[in-house]
């Protein structure tokens, strides 16, 4: 994206005057250039290339750690079709996003816009740190500490409910309630980042728009949805984004708290795949479902492109 | 002079504190103001809550743990949640020391490598011209947004078939060529002054010296900052150990804390080993960023505002 040349190749030391001595020295640059980067490049070819191509070749085939591997053409992707379980998993992966991006966007907006909105820099810095700290520890940890929340016997929901004379719920053993318990969990512990890139963006709106709008009439809401909301762009499409590929691809809470249970109401992309790979050692299913997982995923984050760019023209 | 430049430094701190008097509904401002303050704290103590929850629990007797109404407050702290959970409470081998030092290990080793090849591969592609050097950038970045899951399985089944599985091989090379880390480095590296460069060219420094020698001192604060999230994320990375470690002496500690989770099903008084675990498993993460939080603050606006 950086078009300026910052390298200095077109810099010649005195004595290489001459053309030749100046090719000479750029094809040496560039060169060292290559060389420099090759290391990179070889484990990225190997790791991150080829299993592009090995995955497309496995969604084809019936594959065994050691037996005959049998070109079954389209089968698998039939079977991942077919397949009651996976085609909950997509719905559900769906349904997830569709809980857990929304509301986990507002929330760290108006986290970091309250943020923001504090006098004192200290205190500023403080409740970045605050908010951020959470994010910083492992999805293992804090589903296993979000078990012991949602414990229909022990657990401080249920503690909560009762406090209010209602009825303690089974959040995480009832068909209905398993998979927004898992999204709520989401919303309330993974907002460190986006929290962080807000507030950031924030600081850099100048401040001139805000008076300008002010003395033109502008209300509160009038404010934010014709300033804050479009100078965000940027930093609202990261989110989403990120957000959106976390959410399509959640397996640990998924196989710390439920296990995909109960009847299926949680199983999502990620934890079939898991299934599938390695309980029943169907490789070929869950390349399928794995290919099938990135055409939407990409086909959802061109969408947000597209939306986001229609905004930012107007 | 002096008198101008202080007016100058009001004249900014004054600009400063005024951007975020603009966020909030004009009129009764102080008002407002409490409650935006109110809020914040409301907000950051239940997103701290669960955390505090599990220190807590985690130092409670195991016959406090699970009861009704629940203690919020820690009266009689023992350390029973973390023995049992050293020793392996009713887990037959549990080597826990052993999980901690796989996953230090290999954190380390790991986060060196990334770190070495990011920051050759950064320098380059910041400072030097050859043909396609852009477009091999964005290649490299935009498989960042790419599901991960989408070529797990033949990551899997390539590390499998080059007998990786099992060793510490599997947990330390195929991650070493980080998308995320190149791209910190390089929007890092295509801030340091040319003249630098020139100047040590003229020296006749070789460009592994303009490396060595320029570009990585300069570049200590971001190689901290690169170095501390990789291994956090090394450390808290959950799902590809689980993949391709099946022997218990060479388990990461999130995967052997998972078999124990399964083991004990954590209910009742168990949940104070669940939470010494989860404790356990995040007491260097939090360590690192208390203190480097600024570093780590500054690394997530430069990998998302710049791109």
């Amino acid at each position: 994206m950086d078009t300026v040349d910052r390298s200095g190749s077109g810099w010649q030391p005195p004595s290489k005057r001459f053309p030749w001595q100046r090719m000479k020295f750029s094809t040496v640059d560039k060169l060292w250039g290559y060389l420099l980067i090759a290391p990179f490049l070889a484990f990225f070819a190997v790791f991150v290339v080829l299993p592009y191509g090995m995955v497309i070749w496995l969604s084809f085939v019936d594959w065994h750690p050691r037996g005959i591997t049998e070109n079954v053409g389209w089968q698998n992707y039939i079977d991942v079709i077919e397949m009651p379980s996976a085609r909950k998993a997509m719905v559900n992966s769906f349904y997830y996003a569709l809980m857990v991006v929304p509301a986990s966007t507002i929330l760290s907006l108006v986290t970091a816009i309250l943020i923001i909105s504090l006098r004192s820099p200290t205190l500023r810095g403080f409740f970045q740190a605050t908010f951020y700290l959470p994010s910083v520890i492992s999805g293992l940890a804090v589903a296993i500490i979000w078990r012991f929340v949602f414990d229909f016997h022990v657990g401080v929901l249920n503690f909560a409910l009762s406090l209010v004379n209602l009825e303690p719920m089974n959040w995480l053993g009832n068909v209905y309630s398993a998979l927004p318990s898992l999204a709520g969990m989401a919303v309330v512990s993974s907002n460190g980042v986006a929290i962080i890139i807000f507030c950031a963006a924030l600081l850099g709106i100048p401040t001139s728009l805000y008076d300008a709008a002010a003395v033109d009439g502008a209300g509160f809401w009038h404010k934010h949805w014709s300033i804050t909301l479009p100078l965000l762009t940027p930093a609202l499409l990261y989110v989403i984004v990120v957000s959106t590929l976390g959410a399509l691809q959640v397996f640990v809470p998924v196989f710390v708290l439920t296990r995909g249970g109960p009847v299926h109401s949680t199983m999502t992309v990620g934890y079939y795949i898991y299934n599938q790979l390695i309980f029943y050692g169907n490789t070929g299913t869950a390349a399928a479902a794995g290919l099938l997982l990135l055409l939407a995923t990409v086909g959802f984050t061109i969408m947000q492109f597209r939306r986001f760019s229609q905004v930012v023209e107007f | 002079m002096a008198a101008k430049a202080s007016l100058d430094q009001s004249r900014r701190v004054s600009a400063i504190t005024n951007v975020y008097t603009r966020l909030l509904p004009e009129g009764m401002t102080s008002a407002t103001r409490y409650v935006a303050l109110f809020l914040v704290v409301l907000l950051g103590a239940i997103s701290l809550f669960p955390l505090y929850w599990a220190i807590i629990t985690s130092f409670k007797h195991p016959q406090d743990v699970a009861t009704i109404p629940p203690s919020f407050i820690l009266t009689r702290p023992v350390l029973k949640n973390y023995i049992g959970l050293l020793q392996g409470t009713g887990v037959a081998n549990a080597p826990v020391v052993r999980w901690f030092w796989n996953s230090v290990f290999t954190g380390v080793a790991s986060t060196l490598g990334v770190v070495l090849l990011a920051s050759l591969a950064g320098y380059s592609f910041a400072r030097k011209q050859f043909p396609g050097r852009d477009k091999i950038f964005w290649a490299i970045i935009s498989t960042m947004l790419v599901p991960a899951w989408s070529t797990l399985i033949a990551t899997y089944v390539l590390t499998l078939k080059m007998g990786m599985h099992d060793t510490y091989w599997a947990l330390i090379i195929p991650g070493l060529a980080s998308p995320f880390a190149l791209f910190l480095f390089r929007q890092f590296a295509m801030t340091l002054p040319e003249e630098l460069f020139q100047a040590a060219r003229i020296d006749g420094a070789h460009e592994l010296q303009l490396w060595w020698l320029i570009t990585l001192p300069l570049s200590k604060p971001v190689l901290a900052t690169l170095a501390i999230f990789t291994f956090v994320a090394h450390w808290n990375d959950f799902l590809w150990p689980l993949l391709v470690l099946n022997k218990p002496q060479i388990y990461t500690m999130p995967v052997g804390v998972s078999i124990i989770m399964y083991q004990i099903r954590g209910d009742g008084p168990t949940y104070g080993i669940s939470m010494s675990a989860a404790v356990l498993m995040s007491v260097l993460p939090i360590a690192a960023f208390l203190l480097m939080q600024r570093q780590m603050i500054q690394g997530i606006t430069i990998g998302s505002l710049k791109g």
